[in-house]
């Protein structure tokens, strides 16, 4: 279906038109067009030159944070339809609160966006029953934690789809077994396997309280 | 030049931990540290801690003095918490795990109690995380310090 597209706003005389208009109007219309060209101001020679944009590290910390997080989040509208709604309202909570500028280092980067997307991936991946603490690495890597009583996993996304892991579980009596490992993300799942993905994964109440 | 001084076994250290680097689990409670909490920055040389014992009194002023001489000399978050180690612990946890540590006195001209843990390996997981659950067991939250 043609559809026909009619301009909205004010339509301004632009002055380099008027001479090719001139001769549709009378005189007294191409003054009143003239006059009214004059009144517009012209840009100036300044601001014909155009502003230098500021690097992302010289930002302000609150304009970083909120565009790091802005782009966390639009990665994480593109996959929305894995998603399920209440684990996206959290997931959104948490990263609010990770970039809450109240509580920021100085030195630290926000949310590296090629990290949260080996996050997302890895996710899809897992379909984690429980959802993990978040954290972020001074560089900007997210951090995800499964504690399960004293046994712990976390899980750290680098960009490019490497996942560095780490578990460590604990005896009865002794000293902890700790492994570790770095793959990609696609192998992650058998990377884990090994180890008991359950008891990390499934959804439990057996979190320990704030010591 | 100072000579170095490697703090006693029974001393302890302190680390200050922002809310970023806590370990919580997925409602955001606050259940102990993240292994990256325990990292070095690419240009650092080694991990700042506070001495514990160069404060005065018993335990508990001890850890009031060390996190009022962490908020005079960095930000500290309100949600933020500190780790405390015995340096003997934090030796050994970190032997375990292949690497042999110093704990070395490194007073600054804001912060006397301030310390460094050298030779700690920057990005070996394990180490970190043993650090984070092995060593540093003792979880000060900021907002329990008046």
């Amino acid at each position: 279906m043609a559809g026909l597209i009619i301009p909205s706003g004010p339509t301004v005389f632009s002055p380099t038109a008027l001479p090719r208009l001139e001769q549709a109007f009378s005189a007294g219309t191409n003054e009143i067009a003239r006059l009214v060209a004059a009144l517009q101001n012209q840009p100036s020679p300044a601001s014909l030159r155009s502003e230098p944009r500021l690097a992302p590290d010289e930002q302000p910390l609150e304009t970083r944070l909120f565009d790091a997080l802005a782009a966390a989040k639009i990665l994480t509208a593109q996959v929305a339809m894995h998603l399920d709604g209440e684990w996206r309202t959290k997931l959104f909570a948490q990263l609010d609160s990770l970039h809450d500028a109240e509580e920021w280092e100085a030195g630290d980067e926000p949310i590296d966006p090629l990290s949260f997307q080996t996050f997302l991936k890895a996710f899809l991946a897992i379909k984690p029953a429980r959802r993990p603490g978040l954290g972020l690495s001074y560089t900007g890597n997210l951090i995800a934690a499964w504690t399960t009583g004293r046994d712990r996993l976390t899980i750290e996304f680098l960009p490019n789809d490497r996942v560095h892991w780490v578990l460590a579980v604990y005896p009865d009596e002794g000293e902890p077994d700790r492994f570790a490992g770095q793959v990609d993300v696609s192998r992650l799942v058998q990377g884990l396997a090994p180890h008991n993905p359950e008891h990390w994964f499934l959804d439990a109440s057996d979190n320990q309280p704030a010591r | 030049m100072q000579a170095i001084t490697n703090l006693p076994d029974n001393d302890h250290v302190m680390r200050y931990v922002p809310w970023g680097r806590l370990r919580r689990d997925g409602d955001d409670n606050v259940l102990g540290f993240l292994g990256v909490a325990f990292q070095r920055r690419a240009n650092e040389d080694s991990l700042s801690v506070n001495w514990l014992e160069y404060f005065p009194g018993d335990r508990d002023t001890k850890i009031r003095a060390s996190v009022t001489k962490f908020r005079e000399t960095i930000h500290v978050g309100t949600k933020s918490a500190f780790g405390v180690g015995n340096v003997a612990r934090v030796k050994n946890v970190c032997r375990a795990n292949g690497a042999r540590v110093r704990i070395v006195y490194e007073p600054t001209d804001d912060n006397l109690s301030h310390s460094g843990i050298r030779r700690l390996p920057r990005d070996d997981l394990s180490i970190l995380d043993a650090l984070a659950a092995d060593a540093f067991v003792d979880l000060v939250q900021n907002t329990a310090i008046p």
